[in-house]
């Protein structure tokens, strides 16, 4: 695969022009379609001569090698089509002509269909009516700027019959204005002969496409076609998705003409299309080609299958036999070899093709014209599958056709999705969905080499859908089918289908670059735990027991103690708490200068109140501090730190009523002071609550429970501001905030304007609802207290936001020295008005998950430019702060090449340093969440559960020692002038450490050769003195006397 | 039934340290065998209250810590509680450790099951979900069977295939259900833990 587009950081791809640079483009469009016509034809040569069959199709799954998420041949790719490209779109007759029996068209099966089987449908009255409106459809392909448009001529419309005797004259006005109408616009006409809708005569007279003798009728009433039509046509699709014409016509019964459960009549039928295919490519080949120059193909239609497990054989086999049964039933004949797959020539039921026959049918198609829409994919029932897995991945199924049918020009025919028929104009999720299917396209051409020339987007209008009827909509314009004029407006698809056609695809928006820079020098480069458990007791008895033992005296292996020995003890240490030595090593390893961890009130303070403070647990806490501090790391303390499964407050707070009780509030009061005055001479950056603004979610019995709660957190979180700032900053010079969860949001359709005005209202009420009281005004923010007054005066909520007294309002107002966010994602934002008693209901949001991004396995999107933007956004509302951020991370499954980790890191940090050098923001710290990770559950750590380092560890600690992303040839990083500037001893001793080494070396030698010398020299001297006393005798006299 | 799951092949690494015999901190659920109760998996709730569940998943983990030659400490890794034993046999959680309460000794019986008895209690764990009439010393002692995590027998590309391949509803109109429920909270990975 092809590495060479690297994917930069994505901006928004919402651009909208002016209306005078419209009017300019329409006008650059239009000399572009001239361009883009040209351009196509002369990219053509004739596939047939060069026609070969792979067959190779089934190692699309055979790929062992396992592409990581980050790799950018599987992110969303930002590029360009080629610029010959083709952008169009299609409808099929039946769908959107109407007018079913005027002006002289005869009846078709569909006809009778709708009548016998769909009867909720009135086929008179209901209608797109494009044989009437032909003008409006024109101004609708105007407002897109295709450049070719796909529709279907209706067969009974032109001969009402079916035969090919007089021509009904007035359905051949229809098309040749239309034809005209085309042409006159730059528009490329591509007519589909057949799609669906056959002359019911035929159906009645010779039994439809079981009867053989419909292909030379077919081949009639295409030579009519290409006489009367063929001098403006330059792209004919014989027949429309032949498998559901056979398999849902005569084997399901879901389409027209509804016969069911006859095997045999649906491979007859299959069999009789690819005949009539054929004969019409050999007459065109033969007798139009030559002066008309066109191109001839067939749309063939499918799903796509997975495999469960790519290294089960039989599940590959299976899948490999799902695609032949349906793209194979009629690509293998047309495109390969002649012949049916031979999978299906194992079943009794499938006609024989002769080997004149198979020569006749080989080859027969200039181009692949492929469908990959619902009606392959639904009634999800009907799907051909062997207990493997459905996917939507048309990027796949594009290289499948390309190792299977020997790397054919592919036309993408029919392609889209559906929306429920109460949608209108707003069909966000046919964006998504458009944006999805179309980058896939993008990426099979550039990384996979596939030769895909055009794209059809389905359908231009809402119109009859088969067996949906009217009951879902796949227009790119909506139309109400019970009105009179039968307006077609624009829906948002129509304007991003509008927008990537004006760009040729998904040009890369980003207004900055990716740059090289550097976060300064006292930059906080930290590392953010959750609460960190404390260890009661350091974790070895040698503190405490005095005695000695002896091991194993007598054979039975165990410990015996030795009485009337008492070994000194020692007092334990704080490198003693073997958790604080893992820990250090990891911090250590990260090369972090700060950390951030919580506080467990519950451990300090059991009852909640003084009465009962464990000192062990602070002491542990303590040793924490002044470990770091010993490797040069600097702590950030977080008091509270609840979480969802664990609020963490002291028991008895928690049975009075949590933060809904006011004398939570003093109990915090108290353990902050408790925590100041053991802590504070050490710990200088405080946060005081952890995301209340997720705590207060906690509160949700109603509304008003969540506001009270929040109100009362904001009231304790100030008292303790107020604490910190009488009694405690003047002698320890610290600084305390509180740290919010501020997640960016985006609307999810740029194209309403509701959801602009919903992203920002999701601000209001999840960033600013904490940080209007505390940083500016001291009262909730203007913009949520009016719109939960308005839905309270329309009876869509009962919330009532708490006043702030003017004691209250004085209280918090300005009680944060620092601005601490927690940042992770970017949300797309619908707006959705909702009327439940919760307080989520009062911002009228509804989250979407825009499935082209790279996601977390717990789906958190990697949108980095968000961070930015978000940053942006506090600097405005909040002025010049002082801003930190608390935490920042993504999970990753990998225990040790985290990729979507570093990748997250990489780009989050590049949107922090353009915020910092573009948009000045004063960015102090960026703290990686988190440290380490706890089993079975998301995977955030940097290390495992048992402490192993995953490769981020390295990446992040590279960056930190670059203090960012500098360029290759800059000055040396942070560090050595300070080192030069401070220590000059240390430098001299670094240049002389050999020399200093040898002389100690020396000295030391020199020491014990004098220290030997003295030591022989004292001995000797002894030794004589010994002897001399030895020689001297005894006198006689002495002896007697003894005696 | 559910050791059902297990009939994967492991690989043909030592079985010893595959089982995790040279480590500390062994990761298994605890499937329970009789005879009072059988058939699920036990777990320790955040209440402190021990209870079984007949499916293996992340609320009933267990981490087994070795602490002394054939002892251990069982810490149920979702709700953060240790395995107890009270003085009249009772077993319960307790969030902080306790030697003396939290200590098991792990036997084998002759047919192969694993029984915990308590090194200080001298009783073996009883695991009765309803109340018990009669005094626990007198009553058979509890089997279980140790079942390894789910994660030791598959590899990393496996893991990585599962999780992203996302479920497709084709059916909808929104396939890969973009759109999130209107009761969907703001989540966020430090508060969710």
């Amino acid at each position: 695969m092809k590495t060479g587009c690297a994917a930069g950081s994505p901006g928004n791809e919402w651009i909208f022009f002016s209306s005078d640079e419209r009017n300019t483009r329409s006008r650059k469009t239009m000399s572009n379609r001239a361009l883009q016509r040209s351009a196509v034809l002369s990219a053509f040569v004739l596939l047939r001569a060069v026609t070969g069959f792979s067959g190779d199709g089934k190692a699309i799954w055979d790929k062992k090698q396992y592409v990581s998420p980050v790799n950018p041949s599987q992110l969303f790719l930002y590029d360009t089509f080629p610029k010959n490209f083709s952008w169009g779109v299609g409808t099929g007759a039946f769908q959107v002509e109407g007018s079913w029996k005027t002006d002289g068209r005869g009846p078709s099966i569909w006809d009778r269909y709708v009548y016998s089987h769909l009867r909720g449908v009135n086929g008179t009255d209901r209608s797109t009516d494009s044989y009437i409106f032909l003008e409006k459809d024109l101004l609708a392909l105007d407002f897109l700027g295709v450049s070719f448009y796909q529709f279907s001529i209706s067969w009974p419309r032109l001969f009402p019959n079916g035969t090919v005797a007089a021509v009904n004259a007035q359905g051949l006005r229809y098309y040749r204005a239309l034809l005209d109408s085309l042409v006159l616009r730059n528009i490329e006409p591509i007519v589909t002969l057949y799609h669906w809708d056959l002359p019911l005569t035929l159906q009645e007279e010779y039994g439809g496409w079981k009867n053989a003798t419909m292909i030379d009728l077919f081949n009639d009433y295409a030579t009519y076609c290409f006489q009367t039509f063929g001098d403006r046509v330059k792209y004919w699709i014989t027949i429309h998705n032949p498998y559901l014409v056979a398999w849902h016509g005569f084997g399901t019964g879901m389409h027209a003409p509804g016969e069911k459960g006859n095997l045999t009549a649906v491979y007859t039928v299959g069999h009789n299309l690819i005949k009539a295919h054929s004969k019409v490519w050999h007459n065109y080949d033969k007798n139009f080609r030559p002066h008309q120059k066109g191109w001839l193909s067939i749309t063939l239609g499918s799903h796509w299958i997975e495999p469960n497990r790519t290294d089960n054989m039989e599940d590959v086999i299976n899948c490999q036999h799902s695609m032949s049964s349906v793209l194979g039933w009629f690509a293998n004949p047309i495109h390969g070899d002649g012949d049916y797959p031979e999978f299906m020539k194992t079943g009794a039921m499938i006609p024989e093709f002769s080997e004149a026959e198979k020569e006749e049918v080989r080859g027969t198609a200039d181009f692949f014209a492929f469908s990959f829409g619902p009606n392959n994919f639904r009634p999800s029932n009907t799907v051909v599958k062997m207990g493997q897995n459905v996917s939507l991945n048309l990027r796949q199924v594009l290289n499948w056709i390309k190792l299977e049918y020997d790397d054919p020009q592919i036309l993408i025919s029919e392609n889209g999705w559906f929306t429920d028929s109460y949608i209108k104009t707003e069909d966000t999720t046919a964006i998504y969905m458009m944006k999805n299917f179309l980058n896939q396209v993008l990426q099979a051409i550039k990384f996979d080499e596939i030769r895909v020339f055009g794209y059809t987007a389905w359908t231009l209008l809402d119109g009859f859908e088969w067996q949906d009827a009217y009951t879902t909509r796949r227009g790119l314009f909506y139309v109400d089918f019970n009105s009179e004029q039968k307006e077609r407006k624009p829906k948002s698809s129509a304007h991003y289908y509008k927008q990537i056609i004006q760009d040729n695809g998904f040009p890369l928006k980003e207004s900055t670059p990716d740059m090289k820079g550097r976060f300064p020098c006292d930059f906080s480069w930290g590392v953010t735990e959750s609460v960190l458990k404390p260890e009661f007791t350091v974790s070895s008895p040698q503190f405490t027991d005095p005695h000695l033992y002896v091991w194993n005296v007598t054979g039975n292996r165990l410990l015996y103690r030795v009485e009337g020995v008492r070994l000194k003890t020692r007092p334990s240490q704080c490198t003693d708490y073997v958790s604080i030595k893992k820990r250090v090593e990891m911090l250590a390893k990260m090369k972090v200068t700060h950390y951030q961890f919580a506080l467990d009130w519950t451990s300090i303070l059991p009852t909640g109140n003084l009465s009962k403070v464990n000192r062990q647990v602070l002491r542990y806490y303590r040793c924490v501090v002044s470990e770091g501090l010993k490797l040069g790391v600097f702590p950030m303390v977080t008091l509270y730190h609840p979480t969802h499964s664990h609020l963490g407050l002291p028991l008895p707070l928690l049975s009075s009523g949590g933060w809904l009780n006011m004398n939570t509030a003093k109990a915090f009061q108290d353990y902050a002071e408790l925590c100041f005055r053991e802590l504070g001479d050490l710990v200088k950056l405080w946060i005081t609550i952890n995301e209340p603004n997720r705590l207060s979610d906690m509160y949700n019995r109603t509304s008003n429970d969540t506001y009270r709660a929040a109100h009362n957190l904001m009231i304790a979180h100030a008292q303790v501001w107020h604490l910190y700032d009488r009694q405690y900053r003047p002698v320890q010079h610290g600084a305390v905030s509180l740290s919010l969860h501020c997640d960016w949001a985006e609307p999810a359709n740029p194209f309403v304007d509701s959801h602009w005005k919903a992203a920002e209202r999701f601000l209001q009420f999840e960033i600013a609802w904490f940080a209007d009281p505390l940083f500016k005004t001291g009262d909730y923010p203007s913009v949520m207290k009016e719109y939960i007054a308005s839905k309270n005066q329309r009876g869509l909520s009962s919330s009532v936001l708490p006043r702030f007294t003017a004691k209250e309002s004085r209280l918090v107002k300005g009680t944060v020295d620092f601005y601490a966010l927690n940042h992770f994602t970017t949300r797309f934002v619908i707006h959705k008005q909702l009327n439940t008693n919760r307080s989520v209901a009062d911002r009228d949001v509804q989250f979407l998950q825009d499935i082209t991004r790279l996601s977390s396995p717990s789906r958190l999107a990697v949108t980095p430019w968000g961070v930015r933007k978000l940053l942006a956004w506090i600097r405005r509302n909040y002025r010049d702060r002082d801003i930190y951020i608390t935490a920042n991370g993504i999970d990753d499954l990998a225990l040790e090449d985290d990729q979507i980790r570093k990748y997250y890191l990489e780009k989050y940090v590049q949107e922090a340093l353009k915020a910092y050098l573009i948009d000045k923001v004063k960015i102090k710290g960026y703290y990686a969440f988190k440290l380490t990770e706890e089993k079975s559950k998301p995977r955030f750590g940097f290390f495992t559960s048992d402490f192993r380092a995953k490769s981020s560890v390295q990446f992040y600690s590279k960056l930190i020692s670059s203090s960012g992303l500098p360029a290759e040839n800059r000055s040396p990083a942070c560090g050595q002038p300070a080192e030069d500037t401070d220590c000059t001893i240390c430098s001299f001793l670094v240049e002389k450490k050999p020399l200093i080494f040898f002389g100690c070396c020396f000295i030391s030698t020199l020491a014990v050769l004098l220290s030997i010398t003295v030591f022989h020299h004292q001995k000797r001297r002894k030794f004589q003195k010994a002897r001399n006393l030895q020689n001297i005798p005894l006198k006689k006299g002495h002896s007697r006397v003894f005696s | 039934r559910p050791l059902a799951q297990q009939s994967q092949s492991v690989s043909d690494e030592d079985p010893l340290f595959l089982y995790g015999w040279g480590k500390i901190t062994r990761l298994q659920y605890l499937y329970s065998a009789g005879p009072y109760v059988s058939n699920c998996f036990l777990r320790i709730r955040s209440d402190g209250s021990v209870d079984c569940e007949e499916d293996q998943n992340e609320r009933n983990l267990l981490e087994f810590r070795a602490v002394a030659l054939k002892t251990i400490a069982i810490k149920d890794v979702s709700s953060v509680r240790y395995l107890c034993m009270s003085a009249d046999g009772k077993i319960y959680g307790l969030i902080r450790y306790s030697e003396e309460d939290c200590t098991f000794r792990e036997e084998m019986d002759c047919l192969g099951y694993n029984q915990y008895r308590s090194m200080k209690h001298h009783l073996h764990i009883i695991f009765i979900q309803a109340k018990p009439r009669e005094q626990l010393q007198d009553q058979k002692p509890s089997n279980f069977i140790p079942v390894f995590h789910r994660s030791f027998f598959e590899t990393g590309d496996q893991l990585r295939s599962k999780m992203f391949s996302l479920p497709l509803e084709s059916d909808s109109m929104d396939p890969f259900r973009m759109v999130e429920d209107v009761d969907h909270l703001v989540k966020s990975p430090s508060f969710q833990k």
